[in-house]
């Protein structure tokens, strides 16, 4: 059985790589049935690493106590996070390891005031974690810091800095950037769909007109907002003849609004953006460089996730730099090889990713290690929606998982075993498919 | 009631008198499916506790479930027309499927664990062959189907089965899948069962290239993941 272990294991990170996540929660629950304290240590030590993911993801103590009562030692080889620990009901939560984790120790405090008040974090090795402390401290302790701590960070990577950041109720409405050179080359269209956004539509829109490549157009369309989203939409339309303004015929989603607005672009890339996040001025620059020099049929960028106070956000593995799958940009014959997006409330850009990587393959499809984008993490995104979570604690929700796992299943499988039908019956019983509805063009009066 | 349920055509017409007389001391009736026969053989017939049957259409190896006339306590054992048992295997079998009752497994002998995202390739599963030991109880997605032992509320109708000719043993894994009755192949030594030899079996011909929609089907028991976490502590115990 050891043996078989050992293999089950690896075997399990195939799964995992591949998302079929729920599949591999599941393995992982079977390997642990199957454990015992014989298991050599290099086993133990790769069991340990995948019950922290499948604890992290499920957020549940089921896997801790299922390895607690098979295979008790190793627990001992689980490090986590003092704020994830605490919520450990199944055994006194000091069984954990003890070993000192600079990533669970960022992750815990990086929003904590008095911890970044008075503690020397510049000695940490990883730059960019102490870069963004030093962010997250101008941003609780020192306001007046923090364009320059933005700007020492910014610099890192050749960015444009900002001239001035004032704080509100959202900082990233206070963010101004410094002005650029101007870039043309080929047209870029820009998707952005819109949702009671009135309170961030606007940055987002202007970060986007602000940009140093020019050639741009944006559709944006609302969906059936509730608030003055339309009317936002409106005036900036009427301000710049680059933005052109859409409405759902009835609410339907952001994918559907996507496939909806794809045939209606005019530039020969095109990229997507959120109503309530912040694109650097050289964004679009960077990414049709990245992807010309590159080769690329498809560009991706990194992002860092602000909350309203300015604190840059860290995940569970100590990182707040993180790829950024709404910042996808392709040549428009990609939408020719990969399905158009799924009709789904949230995620189809994760599974367009993975389809992109699958049908045009890894050489064609790059990441660019720069954040670009400055993301709200705020209560108004789906990502915070009661029930459909994708936390910076590495918890995702079951639904999203679900919805993951049968877009795996079909991207590995095929379409002969995994029909379209198939994926939209696991979206339909997850609650989370959204019904096509079309969009019409609202025009400038 | 001790059932045994066999299936056999022609060209083994022979060959089942070696199986019969291994399983007829061991339990009260055999049922035999005499697929594509036009009569039945004489020497069946003087069998006193031998059930044998001509049906309306050739069911192949779906033969074995043609007949589900059971009480509900009923053993019932579905054996295949080319092994010999054991003088101890209704015994042995019962005693584990009583041990396993708690979990309501059904056992057998012949266990697959196919891979978590099979694509009908043979060599993607983990067999846990009948004829080799095993040391110790495992929980598996699918059993042979010649070597199960179940009670007579597990035992599948025919209208679940029919047409599953070739894939019998999928069919029948997903029956007891949908019923939440694990799948338990049990410890034994090596060559306690033997297998006769053959010409052609149903595998040979027909599981090394698997249709899409027997793969589809395979897709709903197969893999690690489809385990049932408690039976498998449970057997590691």
């Amino acid at each position: 059985m050891a043996q078989e272990l050992g293999f089950l294991l690896e075997y399990a990170n195939s799964i995992r790589n591949v998302q079929m996540t729920s599949t591999y929660v599941s393995m992982i629950f079977f390997a642990v049935s199957r454990a015992s304290d014989g298991l050599d240590q290099k086993v133990k030590a790769q069991l340990a690493q995948h019950v922290r993911n499948v604890f992290l993801v499920c957020q549940d103590d089921a896997i801790l106590e299922a390895l607690y009562k098979r295979c008790p030692s190793v627990i001992g080889m689980i490090s986590l996070p003092d704020k994830i620990k605490e919520k450990i009901r199944c055994f006194p939560s000091g069984l954990l390891s003890k070993r000192e984790n600079v990533n669970n120790l960022v992750f815990d405090k990086f929003d904590d005031r008095d911890w970044l008040a008075v503690e020397d974090y510049s000695s940490l090795e990883n730059w960019q974690q102490v870069a963004g402390l030093s962010i997250n401290h101008a941003a609780l302790c020192d306001p007046g810091s923090y364009p320059e701590k933005l700007n020492q960070f910014l610099s890192k990577f050749g960015l444009l800095g900002v001239s001035e950041v004032s704080f509100s109720d959202n900082v990233l409405k206070g963010v101004v950037f410094d002005k650029g050179t101007v870039v043309d080359g080929d047209k870029v269209s820009i998707i952005m769909s819109c949702y009671n956004a009135g309170e961030t539509v606007a940055y987002a829109l202007r970060s986007l007109l602000q940009q140093t490549y020019v050639n741009i157009e944006i559709l944006v369309c609302d969906d059936g907002s509730s608030d003055n989203s339309l009317a936002v939409l409106k005036e900036f339309s009427e301000q710049d003849s680059r933005v052109k303004v859409y409405e759902s015929r009835s609410n339907q989603g952001t994918y559907n609004i996507r496939n909806s607005l794809i045939p209606l672009c005019s530039g020969k890339y095109i990229t997507f953006h959120d109503s309530d996040d912040l694109a650097h001025p050289q964004r679009i620059e960077m990414q049709v460089r990245h992807m010309e020099d590159g080769d690329y049929l498809v560009s991706s960028c990194k992002w860092v996730r602000f909350d309203k106070k300015g604190n840059a956000v860290f995940f569970v593995d100590g990182q707040m730099i993180r790829f950024c799958v709404v910042s996808t940009m392709v040549e428009r014959s990609v939408f020719s090889v990969v399905p158009k997006f799924r009709e789904s409330l949230v995620a189809a850009d994760t599974e367009f990713h993975e389809s992109c990587l699958y049908l045009l393959g890894h050489s064609k499809v790059g990441v660019l290690d720069v954040p670009l984008i400055f993301g709200l993490w705020g209560d108004g995104s789906l990502t915070k929606a009661p029930g459909l979570t994708a936390e910076n604690s590495g918890f995702v929700a079951e639904r999203r998982r679900e919805y993951s796992e049968v877009a795996a299943r079909q991207r590995v499988l095929g379409s002969e075993l995994i029909a379209d039908s198939d994926v939209v019956e696991v979206l339909k019983s997850q609650g989370i498919h959204r019904e096509f509805s079309g969009v019409t063009e609202v025009l400038a009066v | 009631m001790k059932i045994a349920c066999l299936c056999t055509y022609p060209a083994r017409s022979e060959t089942i008198y070696p199986v019969i007389d291994s399983m007829i001391n061991q339990v009260d009736r055999i049922y035999v499916c005499l697929n594509e026969f036009s009569e039945i053989p004489k020497k069946l017939k003087r069998y006193r506790n031998v059930v044998p049957y001509i049906p309306e259409c050739d069911y192949r190896d779906v033969g074995k479930f043609v007949r589900s006339d059971f009480s509900d306590e009923d053993y019932i054992f579905y054996i295949d027309d080319d092994i010999v048992y054991p003088v101890d295997y209704v015994e042995k079998m019962i005693h584990w499927l009583d041990k396993y009752s708690s979990v309501d497994a059904v056992v057998g002998l012949h266990g697959v664990i196919y891979s978590d995202v099979f694509l009908g390739s043979v060599a993607n599963r983990k067999v846990f062959s009948f004829t080799k030991a095993l040391s110790e109880a495992r929980e598996v997605n699918q059993l042979g189907t010649g070597t199960v032992c179940c009670r007579g509320y597990q035992a599948a109708p025919l209208s679940f089965m029919d047409g599953s000719q070739k894939f019998v043993d999928v069919r029948f894994a997903r029956f007891c899948k949908g019923n939440s009755w694990p799948m338990v192949c049990v410890s034994r030594e090596a060559g306690w069962l033997v297998e006769m030899e053959n010409d052609e079996t149903i595998f040979n011909s027909f599981t090394k290239v698997w249709p899409s929609s027997v793969i589809k089907e395979t897709q709903s028991i197969a893999g690690y993941s489809k385990l049932n976490v408690n039976v498998s502590s449970l057997l590691a115990e």
